[in-house]
Formats: C-alpha cells, sequence, structure tokens
C-alpha cells in the first residue's frame, strides 16, 4: 500500500497564508512545527475521555466549521498581549515582537 | 504687512502651488500631535519636520502650544497664534486650515499637552471629513506613556468621534518608561486597556517611540538631530562626546524603523 506523507512546509505555507497563529501571535513558518502540533493534536484527541451522556443531535450545518488547534504557549506568563483579539492589528504584534526581543531574560541555571 | 509667520505660509504656498495631488503619497497632509503635555509630541515633530526637510519636502511647522514655545526654538519659521485666547486660537486655525486647503501644504500642528481646543474645534468643523473632502489628508498622531491618565485623551476624541480619520497613529513613547521597567510590562495597562483596544480595532497603527537617553544634551542646544549627531554646535556650545552622538544616531536609525509603517502619511 502506497502512503502519502503530507508536505508540512507546504501546509506551514497555507497556514500562514490563512494567517492561522499560535497563542503567541507567532505565524507558522517552519514544517516540522506544523507536523509536531499535529501530533499534539492526535495524542490529546486519543487521550481525550469519551463522553458517558448520550450527545445532542446535531443539525447539518449550512457550512463546514473548522477548528484549527491551537497549541499551548510554552510559559503562560509570556502569552502575547492583543493576540487573543479579533481584531488583530499587525502593528501591535510588530511592537510586542520588537520589546520580546529587546528585553532582558532572567539567567537559565548553568546544564551540568 | 506680511508678519514671519505669514511668510512662512506664502512661501509654503508658492511650493505647492498649481499642483493639486490626487493620490495619497502626494497630497497635502495635516498631522496633529494629540495628548498630554510632556509626552513626546514635539520631540516627535522635530523629528518628523527635521526628516521631512532633509527629503526635500517643504512642511509648514504650526505651534499652538499655549504653554511652551518649544518648536519655534528649533526651527525658523514657525507659525503661531497671535494671542493665547481661545478664540484667537480658533481663528487662527480657521486661517491656517483655510490656507492649506488653497495652498496645499503639508503641515505638522502641535497644540499643547491636552488642549481642550483642538476638541471643540474638530467637532464643530467635523475636521477629518472636512480635510478629506477638500483633498487634506488629516493624520491623527496620539502620544502615551505608561501612565493610564494618557488614556484620556485619546478617549475623549475617539468616544465622541471628533477626530478620528483613518489615518490614526499612536505612539507609545519608550522615553516615558520608568527607569528599571521594561516597555512591556511598563505599557500592559495601557495596551489593556479598552480605550486603547477600541483604537486598536479600529485599525489604528502601533508606532513605538524609542528612548534617547541624551535628550536633554540636544534639547538644552536647541539643536537639529541631524547636527547634534554631526557634532554640530552653535557658538559658544559646549561639544558634544562621541558616546551621545552614537547614542543620537542609534536613536535617529531606530526612529526612521519605527516610523517606517506611516512613512507614507508624512509630508
Amino acid at each position: 500500500m502506497r502512503t502519502l506523507r503530507p508536505n508540512w512546509d507546504l501546509l506551514a505555507e497555507v497556514f500562514a497564508k490563512a494567517e492561522l497563529t499560535d497563542q503567541r501571535g507567532n505565524l507558522p513558518s517552519k514544517g516540522e512545527t506544523v507536523r509536531k502540533t499535529w501530533q499534539r493534536v492526535r495524542k490529546e484527541m486519543r487521550e481525550r475521555p469519551q463522553p458517558v451522556v448520550a450527545s445532542t443531535p446535531r443539525a447539518a450545518s449550512t457550512h463546514s466549521v473548522i477548528r484549527v488547534a491551537r497549541p499551548q504557549p510554552a510559559e503562560r506568563a509570556d502569552v502575547a498581549l492583543g493576540t487573543a483579539d479579533p481584531a488583530r492589528n499587525q502593528s501591535m504584534d510588530d511592537v510586542l515582537a520588537e520589546w520580546d526581543a529587546r528585553q532582558p531574560k532572567m539567567p537559565e541555571p548553568l546544564e551540568e | 504687512m506680511a508678519t514671519k509667520n505669514d511668510a512662512a505660509l506664502l512661501e509654503a504656498g508658492r511650493e505647492g502651488e498649481g499642483a493639486f495631488p490626487s493620490d495619497g503619497m502626494t497630497a497635502p497632509k495635516l498631522i496633529l500631535a494629540l495628548g498630554r503635555g510632556k509626552t513626546g509630541k514635539s520631540t516627535f515633530i522635530r523629528w518628523a519636520a527635521e526628516t521631512a526637510l532633509e527629503r526635500g519636502a517643504e512642511p509648514v511647522i504650526a505651534d499652538a502650544d499655549r504653554t511652551n514655545a518649544t518648536l519655534a526654538a528649533f526651527f525658523e519659521n514657525v507659525t503661531r497664534p497671535e494671542s493665547p485666547e481661545d478664540e484667537d486660537v480658533r481663528l487662527w486655525l480657521n486661517d491656517f486650515v483655510d490656507r492649506q486647503i488653497d495652498a496645499r501644504f503639508s503641515a505638522f500642528l502641535d497644540l499643547g499637552g491636552g488642549d481642550l481646543i483642538l476638541k471643540t474645534w474638530a467637532r464643530d468643523l467635523e475636521l477629518a471629513a472636512f480635510l478629506e473632502h477638500h483633498g487634506v489628508v488629516p493624520v491623527a498622531v496620539h502620544f502615551l506613556g505608561c501612565d493610564l491618565d494618557d488614556l484620556s485623551y485619546l478617549r475623549d476624541i475617539e468616544e465622541s468621534a471628533q477626530f478620528r480619520p483613518p489615518q490614526t497613529v499612536i505612539v507609545l513613547n519608550e522615553g516615558l518608561v520608568p527607569t528599571g521597567r521594561v516597555a512591556r510590562t511598563a505599557f500592559r495597562p495601557i495596551i489593556e486597556h479598552e480605550v486603547f483596544r477600541k483604537a486598536l480595532g479600529r485599525g489604528a497603527v502601533i508606532v513605538r517611540m524609542p528612548r534617547l537617553a541624551c535628550m536633554h544634551e540636544v534639547e538644552r542646544r536647541r539643536l537639529p538631530f541631524a547636527d547634534a549627531e554631526a557634532g554640530r554646535v552653535k557658538a559658544g556650545q559646549d561639544r558634544i562626546g562621541p558616546v551621545n552622538r552614537q547614542l543620537i544616531a542609534i536613536w535617529r536609525r531606530e526612529m526612521a524603523l519605527a516610523f517606517a509603517n506611516i512613512a507614507q502619511w508624512m509630508p
């Protein structure tokens, strides 16, 4: 049987054009990031407990709804301000990215 | 008798005579610096006007600040009202805009910290729509420090729709970040505030204004930034050392980058 491998780099481009971002407002730039996100979604779906109550029948929608998984931020305290706002403003994102780049970081412990 | 102010306006008028630009790049602009006192309005106008002059543009600088004559100390031919009385300033503003529409020049207008006259003048005249109707691009540039009260002027202007053109810029002045704090956390109360978010939502462009640690060295000498960077001081002034000149050079470079997004709204 022949299996097709997704072109993760191409998917990253498609998602970037669709302006799908992580919770920090970053657009996907690497296929590898998209692949890892997809793996994480599958893992979480497998581990999610099945509902024990009967589900309510759902009428067919007139249009499909696509929900995009969003990876959790590495550090909750570092969630970018403004990116949860539906009215995304690129100039604000640029300013926040500039501040992040310039912000002095707390020292990390040295590895042994 | 033509005053010095009149001469500046007439000169600008001659420059634009016969030219009625039809596109946003060459159309005359009226750039209004708005906000509380000491939030960077005059510093921005000095930098932006200098930048425009270096490019060969000939903006008019109008200083209606009734508390300080800052810009007149840095530029020749700054046009100013003859008296600080409300009605005199209002008539001067009307006359200024009439001349701008006729003569097609771009201008920077500094109204002074939190001056109430803009609110009534802009409301009575429906200023943004009026300017657009006459082919002048209105540009609102709001200046904010880290103090929440800095938002009150933005709130008043935005909520009552007194002057909120599509070309609205909000400048976060890093020079006002308290020592020992980073900009991101210092500005957090501002950028999370509903007033700010609403402006963001309607498309205001956010710009950071970098800090110049040796700003006072430039200001006390009343120098253009380019001269300060080059070490050109006025007769009798002490020299500016290489370190401060380097800081000024870096600041000018950062300002150009920070305001690159709105370069098309400048003269």
